[in-house]
């Protein structure tokens, strides 16, 4: 029960409290809990910090990043053991071109990732446990089926703490506020509250709309600066009256934080401040602009940022019906941000420290779904699916695993979301084994009892 | 005996630790083998016994502990605890931080426009929502975000406690925000309203309406330094001033 004190300075240090870090409170010895003091890097990381591009609704393996010639031949035969009604296998209708200097083979609809396929590393052989959104998406975020557990970032955040401590640790963008499952997706579940992510809506651009109260609709920053002068004086009192007191004192030292933040923050989450050829480069559409944001964000110290891929649709890339004409035009939108965001990071020399990851919650089924034939969609399919990695230590221009001929199951070095989430995790520095949290009664971890981190896709 | 109603009754852990600032056991929801052993196994054993006498009165609890003389300590510590910094055996009242419903249901209870009334639950940013902060709604799919910001729970765990954190976006919501700026101003219109004038009276009633004190020579003379500044556009100075006081440390802790 007798809990060290921490030196004064170890207190400052950590106290002076940013959006997501340990908060003053939670390090003092009558509050704290052993369980909830943050490890700190296991081993030396590759990356410091994430962005996640997620597609909502599961993009198409067999259209994007993992050809399936074998379809053409069994084309309109039923897979085996599933009852289907549609109209059997049903190849893709896109071609392939080889890229990089290890001619991987990526859809036409994607050809600027294919150009900078040699800073990419593809995984062919992913597979996940349900082929329903909701638990497929809990599965991809927390590592659990059911809600609600600590997202990937929330844990990612707990282990290795905020970059900047003006800003949040951990952010979500989102062009909608619609989204299948919603908030338990980067929920800090059962982790402390400063492990929480914060999530801005990204449909209008203004910055004011993207934070809350950044900046004072009455008074000008001068005044405020007055204003702030004489409840700085106070509160100086009041903590000479009480000795000094670290946690007092931290609320002096967070309010200048606040004070000195309005204006990083604008600045920040402010893209309008990128260079033309830069917006240019990302292009304009919801999801183009948040990935530009994801940039600025990560540059300014931010932990880990996800990028949803959402529309007024709920999850876009559920192309059940109508699977061809929808997946090109997602695939043009995606593949312009993507590689637009991998360039940038590179050409800023961020890409090494930066793990770029992209996917959906699962794949799409290589034969069709019951529709009308004009129309005709895929369906859910988890048993085998692509994700890309890049940066953050990660081997490019690799295609790792394989899915079988027909791209029905993982067949070849199969990847589980487990094993991704180890491998991020370790990609981090951070061993997912001793990633623990204690909580009713026991500890838990990000990727249970399973989980193998995937050396192979390590530089 | 008394450790069988410890296993089964949380109760006054809990409540001890809300009015004290520490539970009793450091794992409220805990009681097994993997929790930790309460701070004082006796005391415990002593409120659960006659918790149950008294017919499990959570108001007889917490009746029973405010009117402690550990409840009434003081809570500036001395150089005596040097054995005991993290006040484990309760030597001193521990510093308490309002929590955001508390310090919401104040900060509209002395602008005059708390709502005591109770009823279906209200979404907190409704601006015309006054009531107390305990009608706010809960939603388990997004959560309010000034409850998040301020450290509430995911609404779909179990919770023992609550983290407490110090953020620049709690700040932020304390410099910049609708609910803050309104509160000063009503503040202000409740001094009108009482028809005070003068500018000492003025900052002599602030501090009795938010800090239920009466100011120091030195502080009236600070408050109304700053009151003689030139007004700008926006806000009033007196309005700038209700703000702080709102906001201030002395506010937002009990000591």
């Amino acid at each position: 029960m007798w809990i060290e004190q921490p030196t004064r300075r170890q207190m400052l240090q950590r106290m002076c409290a940013g959006f997501g870090m340990v908060g003053l409170a939670g390090m003092l010895p009558r509050i704290a809990a052993a369980s909830s003091v943050a490890p700190l890097a296991h081993f030396a990381p590759r990356a410091k910090r994430v962005i996640f591009l997620f597609m909502n609704g599961g993009p198409s393996h067999v259209d994007t990043f993992d050809p399936k010639p074998g379809l053409l031949k069994f084309e309109g035969k039923q897979p085996e053991g599933k009852k289907t009604k549609g109209s059997g296998f049903m190849p893709s209708p896109l071609k392939f071109n080889r890229c990089g200097r290890n001619g991987i083979e990526i859809s036409e609809t994607l050809p600027n990732i294919g150009s900078i396929i040699d800073d990419i590393c593809v995984v062919r052989s992913m597979h996940t446990d349900v082929p329903n959104h909701e638990p497929a998406l809990l599965k991809m975020h927390t590592g659990n089926l059911q809600p609600v557990r600590p997202s990937l970032g929330s844990w990612v955040l707990y282990g290795l703490g905020s970059e900047n401590e003006n800003l949040p640790g951990y952010v979500v963008l989102r062009p909608t506020p619609k989204i299948v499952v919603g908030p338990a997706l980067w929920s800090n579940s059962f982790l402390p509250a400063q492990y929480q992510a914060s999530s801005v809506i990204t449909a209008d651009m203004a910055v004011e709309k993207l934070v809350a109260n950044i900046h004072n609709p009455l008074l000008s920053r001068d005044q405020q600066r007055k204003q702030l002068n004489l409840l700085e004086k106070m509160n100086e009192m009041h903590l000479r009256q009480r000795d000094g007191d670290l946690e007092l004192e931290g609320q002096i030292k967070t309010m200048e934080t606040a004070f000195a933040m309005q204006r990083e923050a604008m600045q920040t989450f402010d893209i309008s401040r990128e260079s033309e050829a830069t917006r240019e480069m990302y292009g304009n559409t919801p999801f183009q602009r948040s990935c530009l944001l994801a940039r600025r964000l990560v540059e300014d110290g931010v932990r880990f940022v996800t990028v949803y891929y959402t529309s007024q649709d709920n999850q876009p890339w559920d192309t059940h019906s109508d699977h061809d004409e929808r997946h090109k035009k997602l695939c043009a939108d995606a593949d312009r941000a993507t590689s637009a965001l991998i360039k940038d990071l590179k050409s800023r020399g961020m890409l090494d420290e930066t793990l770029v990851v992209w996917g959906g919650e699962f794949g799409r089924t290589p034969y069709a779904e019951n529709r009308e034939k004009a129309k005709v969609g895929r369906d859910h399919h988890h048993t085998g699916f692509s994700m890309l990695l890049a940066g953050g230590g990660v081997q490019g221009g690799i295609a790792y695993g394989a899915t079988d001929e027909l791209g029905m199951h993982a067949v070849e070095k199969p990847v589980h979301v487990h094993d991704l989430h180890a491998t991020i995790l370790h990609l981090l520095g951070l061993n997912h084994e001793k990633l623990t949290y204690r909580y009713a009664g026991r500890d838990f971890r990000l990727t249970d009892v399973y989980g193998q981190v995937v050396n192979g896709v390590i530089a | 005996m008394a450790s069988a109603f410890v296993h089964h009754s949380p109760a006054p852990p809990c409540v001890w630790g809300m009015l004290m600032g520490r539970p009793l056991v450091g794992t409220p929801s805990n009681f097994g083998h993997s929790g930790d052993l309460p701070t004082h196994p006796e005391l415990l054993d002593d409120l659960a016994v006659r918790l149950m006498q008294n017919d499990w009165s959570i108001k007889w609890l917490v009746r029973e502990i405010v009117l402690s003389a550990t409840y009434g300590q003081s809570s500036l510590s001395s150089a005596r605890g040097a054995q005991d910094p993290s006040n484990v055996l309760m030597w001193h009242m521990n510093r308490r931080r309002l929590s955001v419903e508390q310090w919401r249901d104040m900060v509209l209870f002395i602008g005059g426009r708390l709502d005591r009334s109770d009823g279906k639950s209200l979404e907190l940013d409704d601006s015309n929502n006054f009531r107390r902060t305990v009608y706010g709604r809960i939603s388990r799919l997004k959560l309010n975000d000034l409850l998040m910001q301020f450290d509430y729970p995911d609404a779909n765990v179990h919770a023992e406690k609550r983290s407490v954190t110090t953020t620049p976006a709690q700040k932020l919501f304390m410099l910049n925000s609708p609910f803050v700026i309104g509160a000063a101003k009503s503040l202000v219109a409740r001094l009108r309203a009482e028809g005070i004038e003068d500018d000492a009276e003025r900052v002599k009633r602030v501090y009795e309406l938010v800090l239920s004190r009466q100011p120091r020579d030195e502080e009236v003379e600070m408050a109304q330094q700053f009151l003689n500044g030139p007004e700008e556009s926006g806000m009033s100075r007196l309005e700038e001033f209700a703000q702080v006081m709102l906001v201030c440390s002395e506010a937002i802790y009990v000591d």
